[in-house]
Formats: structure tokens, C-alpha cells, sequence
């Protein structure tokens, strides 16, 4: 241990300047990373109050929501419905591009130009998907409310698509509760149907027993037990077909509920405005800064390592008689060369 | 650093602390240094002590030199400083004594013993390498069969050598073999502990280290935790 930290105090210098180095490489590449503005929304959550309530309780709807629209925008259905509905699909068809890196390589080395053209509505998408999973940010800022940030280099471009998040997310959650409710509704319609078939059979196995015994017809006639068991397994089916029949206007209503307004259970609080300032990524801050400290703190551990385990000289006088099998005498301190 | 603080030794017929002539100035620290090395070998019994190194330039000299002044000084010892290594002299220029004639004038019998010894201080003397002519590993062997050591032992209380190092030079080994002491120099840092390791091996004398230039670069607050 003294070994190594005198290893490290002896090159300090030589040990802590690639950190620094590194360092300043990380804050160079976080300087010339090219402007980004953040656009914010803020969507306040109720609970949900139509329907089932199946929403786990011990976590707030805020973070529930947060969560299902975050994993949404690792899709590609999500983000390209996102990129068309807001201005970010325009605004990429309309830059030209030129292919880079290993794709320019290949083109060049296939003869094919490589100079800059409009992209394709395929490549369209595939980028509109790249942004928008990778530059969407979404956290719940209380139990109710969520944030939704979106970075982009173009301020009307990122305040467009951050509304445009928020758009598609609460008719996608709409869509999904409608069909859940039709979904209810067409089960319910579906078993009335077969009650009513049920109940159209009792009332006949009724009317043909009475058919065959008119004198149990009397008004003061004793009905006999079989006449009895007809009666009660109609009136079964009545109550089972009264019963389903309400569960499908119970359903009906929550399907035309869901029409409304605010319906989705959330409701825009802060529309996404025209950011003024461009900003520094957080995030990009963060990384580059982390991949940075880590790189350097690595380059510094094995910097120590290679020059404690390089060093075969003895150093200090603990180290003479395990080092050399010999009897230590004494020691004379380092001596300054005196000046001429 | 090593403190250790200035002793007056009494041993019987000694005249302990004696000024340390000029010619052996060396500095306080190094004295520090070889006044506990010599009481750590064993200070009354001594009466040669070779000083040698692994390679050149680990600091013999100096300590050889420092250990003639603390003999001198704080154990009051009639001292002769003798240089044998002949193919690197450098005890003379060292001492502004004259570096003719010396041993080697001895060994090829051109001089007598006592014609070589120059008195550099108040109970110091000194023995220059001469010039060698042939081979020098010859003329150590020679030395060591005309006994010179002993010889010189009787002109002295004690025979302090500068030697050749036991690696760099042809004679290192066989000069080391002539003295019933040895204190091996070790430049902190600087040199290999397996080219050491190969230096003392089969050594007729297990040599007692002397460890140069130890300089530790741990500020004080990291001393205090790691408690080094």
C-alpha cells in the first residue's frame, strides 16, 4: 500500500496529467457538441375514473403514466407517429444528407455518390425513431403531474415535437380505453344474446307444460312441482338476461363517455412552448464527464500499477531485508545536489 | 531519516571525539547515517571494513569517507582510508592527497608500505591506488597473498577501503574478499534488486547494507494515516 502511494506521490504529475487530459478532452467534447433546446410540457394525472380501476396502488398515477409513455417511445410505432404528427418528419425530409463514416466508405469504394440528397420517408422514419427514443425524457415531477422534455437543435422543431409526444400519448391512451370498453361492451352484448336465447326457452317449456295441463291455468289452481321448477328457471333467465342487459349500458355509457373531454384522465398543463435559450445536454454533460472520470481514474490505476510493479529497485529501508536477504546497516536520507 | 543522535563511545584505549579534519567533510546527515551503520556492524571489534557497492555511483566513496570521520571523530580511532579501487581512483582527488605512489607501486614491490601512506588529517591516513599497469584483478590477487591488509591493520585501528563495485569492475569481488567487513551501498531507487541480489551472492562475507539516497515523497497527512 505505502509502496503504491509512493509510487503515486513520486509521478504524480506523470500519473495525473492524462486524468487531466482526459478530462479536458471530456469538457472539449461537451463545448463543440452543436446548440440543443429543450422543450417541456407538463401533463397533470387523475386517476382513472371510468372503467376498472386496475392501477397498482402503490404507485402514483404520475409515475404510472411516466413509465408507459417512456417505454412507448422505444417504439418505432410511437415515434413516427410522434415525427408526423408534429413538424420533426418535415424538417428532416426537408435537410439533405450525405452518408458518413463507414457508409460513405462503402459508397466510395462502390463508386456510388456519396454526395448529400434528401432522404427517403423510410429513412425518414429510422431517424425520427433515432431522435425521438433517444431525446424524449419523461419523469414524474410530483405524485400528479408528469414532465416531458424533448431536445433538439432546432427550437420550433423541439417545442413542436414535445407537443406532439404529449398529443399522441393521450389519444393513444384514449384509443386503448375505447377499445378496452368496446372490447366489454361486444362481450356483454354477446352473453345477453345467449341469456335471451335461455329465457325465450323457459317461457316455452312454461307455455307447453300449461299447454298440455290446462286445469292448472284456474286462478285458484295448486301449480304442481314440475310446474313450479318451469317457473323459477324462467325467472332465472329473466333476472340473468335484466342483469347482463344493464353490465352493456353500464359499458355503452363508458364507451360514449370516453368521447369527452379530459376522458383519458390527463389533461395538458403547460403547453410546450418555443424554447428561447439554447441549453448544454445534462445528460451528454454527464456522460461525457462520467466516461471521462472513468477513463481517466483507469489510466491512472494501471499508470501506478505498471510503474509500482516496474520499479525492482529498493526504496525504502523496510524493504532491504526482504528485498535482498541482507542485514540493513542504516540509511542516509536523500541529499540535494549542492549548487557550484 | 535516520536520527540518531551523536554518541560519545567509550572503549577502552580510545580516545573518543576528536575533531573531523577538513579533507573528510561530508554532510551531517551522512555522518548520522554511517555513526549508526558503525555501531550496527559492531564498532569496537572492527578493525577493516570494506566499502562496496553493486554498480559504480551509488555514493561508496562519500560513505567511505564519512565512516573514516566518524571513526575518527566520535570513536577516536587512528584511521587509514585506503583506495583499492584501481580501475576508477577517486579517493585522492577527493582528499587533495596525492594519488602516487600507492598500492599498486606496493604490490609490484617498487615501494615500501610506509612510503605510500599520506597523512590527510589529525589521526587519518590515507593510501592511494597508485597506477595500476597489467591486469588489476592480478593486482588485487597480489595484494591479498602479500597479506596487505593486515599490514596496513597494524599501521591503524581500523582500515577503512574504498572498493570497487562488485558488478562494474574486474576486481570487485576479489577486493571484497580481502576484508573481514563489508558494508554494501545501495542507491535508493536507482539500483536493480537483482543485479544486488546477483552482486552478493557466494560473497565470502555476508556484507550489512547501507541504504543511499531514501527519500520518501508521502506528504506528512498521508504519513499520519498510513502511519509509514
Amino acid at each position: 500500500m505505502v509502496r503504491y502511494l509512493e509510487t503515486f506521490f513520486r509521478y504524480r504529475l506523470l500519473l495525473l496529467a492524462p486524468v487531466a487530459l482526459i478530462l479536458l478532452v471530456s469538457g472539449a467534447v461537451i463545448v463543440a457538441q452543436p446548440v440543443v433546446y429543450t422543450a417541456s410540457t407538463r401533463l397533470w394525472v387523475d386517476k382513472p375514473v371510468l372503467g376498472p380501476d386496475d392501477s397498482n396502488p402503490y404507485i402514483s398515477p404520475a409515475a404510472q403514466q411516466a413509465s408507459s409513455l417512456q417505454e412507448l417511445t422505444y417504439t418505432r410505432y410511437f415515434t413516427v407517429r410522434v415525427a408526423r404528427r408534429g413538424p420533426l418528419a418535415g424538417y428532416l425530409a426537408s435537410q439533405p444528407v450525405a452518408p458518413r463514416g463507414l457508409s460513405w466508405f462503402k459508397s466510395k469504394l462502390l463508386g456510388r455518390d456519396t454526395s448529400a440528397r434528401r432522404p427517403s420517408p423510410e429513412e425518414v422514419d429510422g431517424m425520427a425513431y433515432d431522435i425521438v427514443s433517444k431525446n424524449v425524457a419523461v419523469y414524474a415531477v410530483g405524485p400528479q403531474i408528469v414532465q416531458i422534455d424533448f431536445l433538439y437543435g432546432d427550437a420550433r422543431v423541439a417545442s413542436g415535437t414535445a407537443q406532439a409526444v404529449v398529443d399522441q400519448f393521450l389519444d393513444e391512451t384514449l384509443t386503448s380505453r375505447k377499445a378496452r370498453s368496446q372490447v366489454v361492451s361486444d362481450f356483454y352484448a354477446g352473453q345477453v344474446k345467449s341469456a335471451q336465447d335461455a329465457l325465450a326457452a323457459a317461457d316455452q317449456a312454461v307455455n307447453q307444460y300449461l299447454a298440455a295441463h290446462p286445469e292448472l291455468r284456474a286462478p285458484n289452481a295448486v301449480p304442481d312441482a314440475r310446474l313450479v321448477q318451469l317457473q323459477r328457471a324462467d325467472q332465472q333467465a329473466r333476472d340473468s338476461v335484466s342483469s347482463l342487459q344493464s353490465k352493456v349500458d353500464s359499458a355503452k355509457l363508458d364507451h360514449a363517455a370516453l368521447s369527452a373531454p379530459g376522458a383519458s384522465g390527463m389533461r395538458l398543463l403547460d403547453p410546450a412552448g418555443v424554447p428561447a435559450q439554447p441549453g448544454v445536454s445534462i445528460r451528454l454533460a454527464v456522460q461525457a464527464l462520467g466516461a471521462g472520470l472513468g477513463l481517466g481514474v483507469l489510466v491512472l490505476v494501471l499508470g501506478l500499477l505498471a510503474l509500482t510493479l516496474a520499479d525492482r529497485t529498493v526504496r525504502r529501508p523496510e524493504e532491504v531485508e526482504h528485498a535482498l536477504g541482507l542485514r540493513l546497516a542504516g540509511w542516509v536520507p536523500y541529499l540535494p545536489p549542492r549548487a557550484p | 531519516m535516520m536520527a540518531v543522535t551523536p554518541r560519545r563511545i567509550e572503549v577502552e584505549g580510545i580516545d573518543s571525539r576528536k575533531p573531523v579534519p577538513a579533507q573528510l567533510s561530508v554532510p551531517e546527515a551522512v555522518l548520522s547515517a554511517c555513526r549508526a551503520a558503525s555501531l550496527h556492524i559492531g564498532t569496537p571489534n572492527l578493525t577493516n571494513l570494506g566499502i562496496t557497492s553493486t554498480l559504480r555511483g551509488e555514493g561508496r566513496t562519500t560513505i567511505a569517507v564519512a565512516m573514516a570521520a566518524v571513526h575518527r571523530a566520535d570513536f577516536g580511532r587512528s584511521v587509514v582510508l585506503v583506495d583499492l579501487d584501481l580501475e576508477g581512483p577517486t579517493l585522492a582527488r577527493r582528499l587533495g592527497a596525492g594519488p602516487v605512489p600507492g598500492l599498486c607501486e606496493v604490490v609490484r614491490g617498487e615501494c615500501a608500505l610506509a612510503d605510500v601512506i599520506q597523512t590527510v588529517g589529525d589521526g587519518v591516513r590515507f593510501i592511494p591506488a597508485g597506477v595500476a599497469s597489467g591486469s588489476i584483478a592480478r593486482t588485487v590477487t597480489e595484494a591479498g597473498k602479500l597479506d596487505l591488509v593486515s599490514r596496513i591493520e597494524r599501521e591503524a585501528g581500523i582500515v577503512i577501503a574504498d572498493l570497487p563495485p562488485l558488478l562494474g569492475s574486474t576486481s570487485g569481488r576479489s577486493a571484497a574478499a580481502l576484508f573481514g567487513d563489508l558494508l554494501l551501498v545501495v542507491r535508493a531507487g536507482v539500483t536493480p534488486v537483482a543485479r544486488a541480489k546477483e552482486a552478493t551472492a557466494n560473497l565470502p562475507v555476508e556484507p550489512s547494507v547501507l541504504l543511499n539516497g531514501t527519500e520518501s515523497r508521502l506528504p506528512r497527512w498521508v504519513k499520519r494515516i498510513v502511519g509509514a
